[in-house]
């Protein structure tokens, strides 16, 4: 089933691509061991709970190079302001001592972030990273 | 005993730090400032909260499944390490923490912690107040926290916690928790907490719940009131229940504490109950204004033996105010009070500035 | 117009009003975003939370009735708050909620409160099925919020243009409350200008430098005022030194050019008498070796007379001369000498004046010698028959005591002379010399212009003075103040 979800989720990627559509799709490093998130459970990972996969923790990285990508991650991912976001990240660090997402404010060191941490876990144009051999699109957050 | 007591803190900070996990760190600054002042004043002792200036800290470390998290508090009136916990991630569900934690039992103060600005309003509902403040209940134990969640009723969310651990003590001053900085290892009891409560999603605010108390508070002081002399400790049990709603525009909070105390005396056993409970109402406006409102309450505590340890407590408390987060982060809160204790009342007017860093 | 906006109430209305002019577009601006993000914040935040619960209860919708739920699910969001457009696409197949208000967009969705103009956010969810995902797009108003924010906005606005206004008021208020000091201290230093130098500049007011000032000023006043009253009073005294001074200065001249022409007199007259011995001798001998009734004998005699006459003369410019030395100085009363020498005046005073004596009262007694009182008495007279034998008068001698201001400054008794005449009266211009010697305004030969000179002589040696009041047709009164004899010299007192 899972297999077949994959292959499905490469054809759409795929059509996605050649149809010159917008779209922001989850990523990690190739041989994270990452295969799926659902929805409540990205959205989970990147309001600072703790998300377990195989023993570890994943390490969100909110990729804020682009404003556009920003405001999807927050409209989709989140499904937030950033004020409500805000508020939600200082409420777990306060009671549950959360590590927040990592800000990062390039693209280049999004992708370095996610080749060094096998758990980490972030977001991306489909176009910036589609071609990259290193990264794995987990799945589509949000196409046009 | 000192020595090893550190080792062993030591080492259980440590340990899991050998793991090959890439270590995450966090660090959040809470600081506020406060005027107030009281008028009308009828009363023996004005509960004025004196920490007028505070800077609340807060460290995490992360390393794979094990956290290292401390809460620091600097005030005019305090240094003191608040929290000192180290916790493995049992599930994405479920975390055990050991060490210096704040009681589950105590819904606002496990929401809202030390830290000002992510509280509406100025002050605490009385019967949540921190002991070295004044307050009756015992808030910090050394022990072990347990706190999870659970799939319930479909989408609902049943949400938990357990502790276990020691027990703050009691002196002719109040009560006078376990100090891991500076350990006093004599004459110490153990209290037990649990809090449950039902929520409509993983993320909802709104829910509702039970609490649990079992403390035994050993007396170490030198007695200085007629209550205090021939004391030797106090079981005190607390049930109660709450309830929160977090709307759109609505935020309610309404908390009931019944609590019955066991007062041990060298020669006779003194029984003890009363009831607390408090509202809060809190309507979020244009402009990133809020306004509030508290009822504080109290059934039978005007003939409390076990609140005569304590220098004061409010009965009944009115509270008022706005709140105006200004600018992202940072906020301004106007409030006004009108109390009464178990010797008189007074009215208190507060303005605060609460804002968060990280 | 200059003057009003350079006064202190000018000024302070203009800075406040600058101030406002400033700060109220300012005020207005960052209120008005302050509104605006609050809303927009409020109204995306609810409609995220609000897409994502609904897509999360869509996807929660078992398969089997996804596609019969799907429509009342989008019908019940739809009835329900800002929800305006509701959809499923499953590629090509769409399912629309019945209650949609507006058309299936044609635009991509939104990220931003109020980004496209047709006052709509459109929202796009996937929603994942067993075997693919569709697509849920909703569509909620702005219009709502629009409003609240346009409203808002109003209201600042309103509560801008109100704060202006009032601060303004209060502007003019307290520019009067400041400036009121002022403007009391500016007329009040006008009025002490005009030397009202008794204007008080203390002023009461809430401000304390001006508090302050004032009460500096007002003691600047009092001293300024203190140090002018003692200025003026030194002036004054200077003023009266000063004639006093010239006065006595005056009186020193008048005494050195009398002592100064006695002296001269004297001396003339002392050769005189020598010259006039052998004359009265040689007469006197040829008068007595001469028949006493022929004519030679009468000649001589007329000589013998004349010689007398001229010797009486420089005796007379002697006595002057010596300044009146008594040589018989002793204490005595006024009336009976005055009484003495008024009968000898009687004898020689015409019908037509008459003589008025008040009632010769017992004066305190003098020192001096009272032959040459006598003599001050007969001279007065004499000087009054002059002044009244053509057309007649009034002669009076009146005595008394009188108290005046001593030469230290202390009250002191005199004995009183004063003899008053009905005659022409006299210039102030002759005043100022008619107790010059020699001085005289009757004709050559009616007299020798020493009578006055030798009364003034007299009545200064015994320590007295003498004044003169007169004018032109009023006659003349001469008053003679002889200085009460002290305790001592009663001794001597003759009473004559």
């Amino acid at each position: 089933m899972r297999r077949a979800f994959l292959y499905l989720l490469l054809l759409s990627v795929s059509g996605l691509l050649h149809g010159g559509q917008k779209s922001v799709v989850l990523i990690a490093r190739a041989d994270s061991k990452v295969s799926d998130l659902d929805s409540l459970t990205v959205r989970k990972l990147f309001m600072g709970w703790p998300v377990l996969v195989n023993g570890g923790p994943l390490h969100a990285i909110r990729n804020r190079s682009d404003e556009q990508l920003d405001e999807v991650f927050l409209q989709q991912v989140v499904a937030m302001s950033q004020s409500a976001y805000e508020r939600q990240i200082l409420t777990g660090l306060n009671r549950q001592g959360s590590i927040r997402p990592e800000d990062v404010t390039s693209q280049e060191r999004v992708l370095q972030e996610l080749l060094t941490d096998p758990n980490a876990v972030s977001f991306a144009w489909l176009r910036d990273v589609a071609h990259n051999p290193k990264i794995r699109v987990i799945r589509v957050l949000w196409s046009e | 005993m000192r020595t090893a007591y550190t080792l062993l803190l030591l080492a259980l900070v440590t340990a899991p730090l050998a793991r090959g996990d890439p270590l995450q760190a966090e660090f959040l600054l809470l600081p506020s400032a406060q005027a107030a002042g009281t008028f009308d004043r009828e009363a023996p002792v004005t509960q004025v909260q004196d920490e007028l200036l505070q800077a609340d800290m807060l460290l995490t470390l992360q390393k794979g499944r094990f956290k290292f998290f401390a809460e620091y508090l600097v005030s005019d009136h305090e240094s003191d390490l608040e929290r000192l916990q180290l916790g493995w991630q049992l599930t994405n569900d479920t975390i055990i923490w050991v060490g210096r934690y704040h009681q589950p039992s105590s819904v606002w103060n496990h929401d809202h912690h030390h830290g000002q600005y992510l509280q509406t309003s100025v002050t605490r509902p009385d019967i949540d107040e921190w002991e070295d403040l004044g307050g009756i209940l015992p808030q910090h134990f050394t022990g072990m926290l347990i706190e999870s969640g659970h799939p319930a009723f479909g989408s609902w969310r049943l949400r938990t916690a357990i502790a276990g651990g020691i027990a703050p003590q009691l002196q002719a001053d109040g009560l006078e928790p376990f100090d891991l900085l500076h350990p006093n290892f004599d004459r110490h009891t153990m209290g037990y907490q649990a809090r449950a409560s039902l929520h409509p999603s993983d993320f909802s605010e709104s829910g509702f719940g039970l609490l649990v108390a079992d403390d035994q508070l050993p007396w170490a002081g030198e007695p200085q009131t007629p209550a205090q002399v021939g004391l030797d400790h106090v079981d005190l049990r607390l049930i109660g229940a709450f309830g929160t709603y977090a709307g759109e525009k609505w935020n309610l909070q309404a908390t009931l504490y019944h609590a019955d105390a066991r007062l041990h005396y060298t020669t006779s056993l003194v029984n003890d109950d009363f009831d607390v409970w408090y509202l809060q109402a809190e309507r979020r406006l244009p402009h990133k204004l809020t306004a509030f409102g508290r009822w504080e309450d109290s059934f039978g505590t005007g003939d409390s033996q076990y609140l005569k340890l304590f220098t004061e407590f409010a009965r009944i408390r009115y509270t008022a105010g706005l709140r105006w987060d200004f600018v992202s982060r940072q906020a301004l809160t106007l409030q006004f009070e009108n109390t009464h204790t178990l010797n008189g009342s007074f009215d208190a007017v507060r303005l605060q500035w609460s804002a968060a860093f990280f | 117009m200059e003057r009003v906006i350079n006064s202190l109430r000018g000024r302070l209305l203009a800075v406040v009003l600058l101030i406002n002019a400033a700060l109220a577009p300012l005020l207005y601006l960052g209120l008005s975003r302050i509104v605006e993000e609050g809303y927009a914040d409020l109204f995306v935040n609810s409609v995220r939370s609000y897409s994502r619960m609904v897509a999360d209860q869509l996807e929660a919708v078992p398969s089997q009735d996804f596609a019969a739920r799907s429509q009342d699910v989008l019908d019940d969001f739809a009835v329900s708050g800002l929800v305006v457009f509701a959809q499923i696409e499953d590629g090509t197949k769409r399912v629309r909620s019945a209650v949609s208000q507006l058309p299936a967009p044609g635009r991509g969705e939104d990220f931003h409160f109020h980004e496209h103009s047709d006052q709509a956010y459109y929202i796009s969810h996937s929603v994942k099925r067993d075997d693919h995902e569709v697509v849920l797009r909703l569509g909620f108003d702005e219009t709502p919020t629009l409003e609240q924010i346009a409203a808002a906005k109003r209201r600042v606005l309103a509560a801008v243009l109100a704060f202006a206004l009032v601060s303004t008021v209060l502007a003019i208020a307290l520019s009067r409350v400041i400036a009121r000091p002022v403007v009391r201290l500016r007329e009040a230093a006008k009025r002490i200008a005009r030397g009202e130098v008794s204007t008080e500049l203390l002023q009461h007011s809430s401000i304390a430098e001006m508090r302050e000032l004032s009460h500096h000023l007002e003691h600047m006043r009092r001293e300024l005022v203190g140090t002018s009253e003692r200025l003026q009073s030194e002036i004054r005294e200077r003023e009266a030194s000063e004639g006093k001074r010239l006065e006595l200065e005056r009186r020193l001249q008048h005494r050195e050019r009398i002592a100064t022409i006695g002296t001269l007199a004297g001396g003339m007259a002392h050769e005189f008498n020598n010259i006039m011995t052998p004359i009265l001798l040689y007469s006197q001998l040829a008068l007595n070796g001469t028949a006493q009734n022929g004519a030679l004998a009468s000649d001589l005699k007329r000589i013998v007379a004349a010689a007398h006459r001229a010797r009486s003369l420089v005796n007379r410019i002697l006595t002057f001369s010596r300044e009146m030395d008594s040589q018989e100085a002793r204490v005595f009363t006024l009336a009976p000498t005055v009484a003495e020498a008024l009968a000898l005046v009687r004898a020689i005073m015409p019908a037509n004046i008459e003589i008025v004596v008040d009632p010769l009262e017992d004066t305190p007694p003098v020192s001096g010698d009272p032959g040459q009182l006598h003599q001050v008495v007969v001279n007065l007279c004499l000087n009054a028959y002059h002044a009244m034998r053509v057309a007649g008068g009034r002669l009076t001698l009146r005595l008394g005591a009188a108290e005046h201001a001593g030469k230290g400054g202390a009250r002191e008794r005199y004995a009183m002379l004063q003899v008053a005449d009905t005659g022409h009266g006299m210039e102030p211009a002759v005043m100022q010399h008619i107790f010059d010697p020699f001085f005289t305004t009757r004709e050559v030969g009616e007299g020798t212009g020493l009578g006055l000179s030798v009364v003034h002589g007299i009545v200064t040696s015994m320590g007295g003075s003498i004044q003169v009041e007169s004018a032109p047709g009023r006659g003349a009164r001469f008053t003679v103040l002889l200085p009460v004899a002290t305790a001592l010299e009663p001794a001597a007192t003759d009473v004559a």
